[in-house]
């Protein structure tokens, strides 16, 4: 196909403002899908996608559509809207032109929108902005051209206004993405060059790139080389997403398509590495991507029913297909052999926690999540850690890092005092308010990561009547005054509940997490003293008094099958808890000390 | 083959709020007809004769009205034979002269007075209708009958009690002069009334502190009174314990007939429908009258074993355990073991494991450890 008749786009949003509604909309309105295979959400083919109604992972598709009897070739690649997933949008974006901004009605602009916007201008995309959702009663599409304009700077008067549900001004907006947004750049070197952008992992198959064609043409057989990692490889299949898989002769410049070329695992290749031909390479590679950088940590265990070598096959399994975790042996004293695994924030934690319980049917323990910090050491070292229990002793430490990160929140201006409030309480420093119409503002903070990873959110919506969104972008590491809370169980120091925080607030969060600890751990035949220390020395203390009283009184002939089944529930329940010397804590206990909330 | 026998008679006038064992009013159904059933039950079954226990139990035996309970026990003993140790357990609100005498004459030897309290607030509170008097009176009567092993049950942690109506009861259960004494914390069993009106917030139970205190109290009180401590709720003067329940308590087989009755009789424990109509229709049609039947493994006998054995102060004869259940407790309960000795719940003495004075109040969570294989 002629490059000037191919459109590379992607729709970019916050969440729940219609963006898979929109890509389905597009599929049926270019007969891409039929009416009889649709079904909702058609490009979220994990079930966690479905079910939550969220992206996670990015996909392409290609449909042809006629406009004026010319033949169209329209790429559309899906991409996850949470802020978890930047890295995945960037991605995307790189192999894209242009990107429809959809910005939902009766919610105006978002922080992910903004955050997304941003995004897409940074890597010169040509933005088509887009009202959704114009038939719910409470839409206010004047309101959110307006604040598109004033927050993003584009004309109000260039967006589309559409239902993405009942199909209204979709046309006009397919037609839009033809004549508005511009075919790629004809990238005249000869020599082929491929941009991997996504990539997944077929069982039978094995590992599919999805990849954009920046110049040149690819062939079945061909013998390519990734530029990157200079491994080789023959393309045994080419083909599109229209959205199944779809073989193809040929792939050619401006198209976007996947490559399988026998390919054994994800990790023999690299998102944004370049694919180009064997005989004939090109002389440079793409820009390509950063590495996705994981921000947020726990440890998982292997719980109930669990054991370690099943949880490292899981872990393995589920890694094929996402790349952007890592996990790393690591031997608790305190709970034995489990893995220390990265995640780029807390929503990607969740997805991966829950798909590893629900594809692989396994239990884990899991503690409490925390970030990344660096260590300067007095000898000029310096390095990163991504658990307490790595932190060198205080008299190597030069200096202890925290990573900032930009926070931008949106809100109705009625709940600045609360956010005020709120951004206090976790260390943020306000760096600018901006009206983006009368009743909304944007605000943005310089915040520690690890104030706003826990719990942040979740309190946010709670004083903003849900109305606020937040989205980050980390900014780097900066000195922090931290210090490590230990937690003694019954005298002893449990290493998986040790916790870095900041001075200020070390006090009051130990007593805090002593609170919740006495509420998690059940009583004990003894008493157990529960202890917070800084270096040695004991900040807070609580107790959790022995049970007094627990005997049956009568036990007789009539009683024994019964009895004995309460206490073999009994003894079930003392297993089903992770024993740390003679005591028994439940899992959720290690989860339960980072709960900021009273 | 079992040599105890317990007979389950289903009937009591009233039914008192904590109570969970299966009993139907007496008005209401052709007593004799089930008595015979009972009669009919026990004439198939097998056991040892004589035997060497005969208890009967209830809801409350004599509300069946003397003459009927007479003639049944008679017909029972023509099955039984003569039983070393035959207890008839007594509600005071049952009792006459008359009964007891009668008792006697067929050859009951041992007989367990229902007393619960002589504080007459808390009798009122647990629905026994019964006064304080009628209690001394029945224990009086016993005696002039001619009976030399009386034995007294007693409730503590009644709601709204205290220690000292505990040491009050404990005082009078001291001076009657009887043989043996249970003592049991008041157990808020499920279906009970009194359980509802817990869990509906109308009642308290006692705290757990003062639980605790009382049941301290009465291992000292009764101690200081020459009682043997012998089973977690149970006390006896020397030669006094009570033979049949040590069968639960040692894990021996043992036959109950009567509706809701249980047996435990080579490795089945079995249990009796809990319907008086049906368990009736069952035996009239010859057919046996179990509910539940359950085989008992060799692993959940070692569990069983041990949960019970520990309930005796005695503990458990590691030696008599080897050989009764042909396992090495060590091998699956080791790690139980150790950690209990470490907490000083559990001691080893003499080959003997038992409960420390510490672990009494809180023996649950040890006797747990011993509910399935660590």
């Amino acid at each position: 196909m002629d490059i000037a008749n191919i459109r590379n786009f992607c729709i970019i949003a916050h969440i729940d403002h219609g963006k898979s509604t929109l890509a389905d909309r597009l599929l049926l309105l270019t007969g891409t899908v039929n009416q009889r295979d649709f079904k909702e959400q058609m490009l979220d083919t994990m079930d966690i996608e479905r079910e939550r109604g969220i992206t996670v992972k990015a996909s392409a598709v290609t449909m042809l559509y006629t406009l004026n009897g010319v033949e169209y070739m329209l790429n559309l690649i899906d991409t996850p809207g949470h802020v978890d997933f930047h890295y995945e949008v960037s991605r995307s974006m790189a192999a894209c032109e242009g990107a429809l901004l959809v910005v939902d009605a009766s919610q105006g602009v978002e922080a992910q929108t903004v955050a997304n916007a941003y995004l897409a201008v940074d890597s010169d995309l040509e933005i088509i902005p887009v009202i959704n959702k114009i038939d719910l009663p409470a839409a206010q599409p004047k309101v959110v051209a307006e604040e598109i304009e004033h927050i993003l700077g584009i004309n109000k008067n260039e967006c589309f206004h559409i239902s993405a549900k009942s199909g209204q001004g979709i046309l006009e907006l397919l037609e839009a993405i033809i004549t508005f947004l511009p075919p790629p750049v004809v990238d005249l070197t000869k020599q082929t060059k491929a941009l991997i952008f996504d990539s997944h992992y077929d069982e039978y198959r094995g590992v599919i790139c999805y990849v954009r064609l920046i110049s040149g043409r690819l062939n079945p057989g061909d013998k390519i080389l990734m530029m990157g990692s200079n491994r080789s490889y023959q393309v045994s299949e080419l083909g599109k997403f229209t959205p199944g898989m779809k073989k193809i002769d040929s792939l050619g410049a401006g198209e976007v398509g996947y490559v399988i070329a026998n390919i054994r695992t994800l990790s023999d290749i690299t998102i944004g590495d370049t694919i180009t031909l064997a005989k004939e390479p090109a002389k440079k590679a793409l820009p390509g991507y950063k590495k996705p950088l994981q921000m947020v940590f726990s440890d998982f265990y292997p719980g109930n029913n669990t054991d370690y070598t099943h949880l490292r096959a899981a872990f393995e399994k589920l890694s094929l297909n996402d790349a952007s975790f890592t996990f790393v042996p690591q031997n608790s004293p305190a709970l034995g052999f489990g893995f220390r695994c990265g995640f780029l924030g807390l929503l990607h934690m969740e997805i991966i926690q829950e798909r590893l319980e629900r594809e692989n049917d396994i239990e884990v323990v899991q503690t409490a999540p925390t970030v990344t910090y660096e260590v300067v050491e007095t000898s000029g070292e310096t390095y990163r850690i991504d658990s307490p229990s790595q932190l060198p002793e205080k008299t190597k430490i030069a200096e202890l890092r925290e990573p900032f990160v930009k926070l931008e929140i949106i809100t109705p201006k009625d709940t600045i005092g609360n956010i005020m409030k709120l951004s206090e309480m976790k260390r943020c420093q306000l760096i600018r308010t901006d009206y983006i119409s009368p009743t909304r503002v944007m605000m943005e903070f310089r915040a520690p990561l690890a104030e706003i990873v826990y719990d942040f959110y979740d309190q946010l919506k709670g004083i903003s009547r849900g109305y606020a969104t937040m989205d980050y972008e980390f900014i780097g590491f900066e000195v922090g005054d931290l210090v490590k809370i230990d937690i003694l169980v019954n005298k002893a120091i449990v290493d998986a509940l040790s916790l870095i925080v900041h001075r200020s607030i070390a006090e009051a969060r130990g007593r805090k997490m002593l609170v919740k600890l006495r509420k998690a751990i059940p009583r004990h035949q003894f008493e157990i003293p529960l202890q917070a220390a800084i270096g040695g020395k004991i900040i807070a203390r609580e107790s959790i008094k022995a049970f007094r009283k627990d005997v049956t009184a009568k036990l007789y002939g009539g009683d024994v099958t019964r009895k004995m089944k309460v206490l073999k529930r009994q003894k079930e329940g003392k297993k089903r808890m992770k024993s740390i010397g003679s005591v028994q804590i439940p899992q959720q206990a290690f989860m339960s000390i980072l709960d900021t909330s009273d | 083959m079992p040599k105890s026998v317990y007979i389950h008679i289903p009937f009591c006038k009233s039914k008192c709020l904590y109570c969970g064992f299966y009993s139907k009013p007496p008005n209401q159904y052709d007593v004799k007809k089930v008595l015979n059933a009972e009669i009919a039950e026990l004439k198939k079954s097998s056991f040892s004769k004589p035997a060497q226990t005969l208890y009967i139990g209830g809801g409350s035996p004599a509300s069946v009205g003397i003459d009927s309970l007479c003639e049944f026990l008679s017909k029972v003993v023509e099955l039984t034979g003569k039983a070393d140790e035959f207890t008839v357990e007594i509600n005071p609100a049952d009792a006459d002269e008359n009964l007891l005498v009668n008792l006697k004459n067929i050859g009951v030897n041992r007989i367990s007075i229902g007393a619960q309290s002589f504080i007459q607030s808390e009798l009122d509170f647990l629905g026994r209708k019964y006064s304080v008097e009628k209690i001394d009176q029945t224990i009086k009567n016993a005696k002039q009958a001619g009976f030399n092993n009386i034995g007294l049950d007693l409730i503590f942690a009644v709601p709204g009690s205290n220690l000292s109506n505990w040491r009050q009861t404990l005082k009078k259960a001291i001076q009657a002069d009887v043989q043996h004494i249970s003592a049991y914390s008041l157990s808020y069993e499920k279906n009970t009334p009194l359980e509802k009106t817990k869990s509906a917030g109308k009642v308290k139970a006692v705290d757990e502190e003062l639980d605790r205190k009382m049941y301290e109290t009465v291992i000292k009180e009764l101690a200081k009174a020459g009682f043997e401590h012998y089973e977690i709720s149970n006390f006896a003067k020397p030669g006094f314990k009570c033979r049949h329940n040590l069968t639960y308590w040692k894990n021996e087989y043992y036959l109950g007939i009567g509706p809701a009755a249980a047996s435990y009789i080579g490795d089945w424990r079995i249990e009796n429908i809990s319907d008086i109509e049906k368990y009736v229709e069952y035996i009239e049609q010859n057919e046996n009258a179990a509910a539940e039947k359950i085989k008992i493994s060799p692993l959940e006998k070692a569990s069983q074993t041990a949960v019970l054995n520990l309930r005796l102060i005695e503990g458990i004869d590691l030696k008599e355990y080897q050989q009764k259940t042909d396992l090495d407790i060590y091998k699956f309960f080791g790690k139980s073991i150790e950690k209990n000795l470490n907490l000083k719940l559990l001691q080893l003495k003499d080959n003997r494991l038992s409960l420390t004075k510490q672990a009494m109040p809180i023996a649950d969570s040890v006797l747990c450890d011993f509910a399935q294989p660590d």
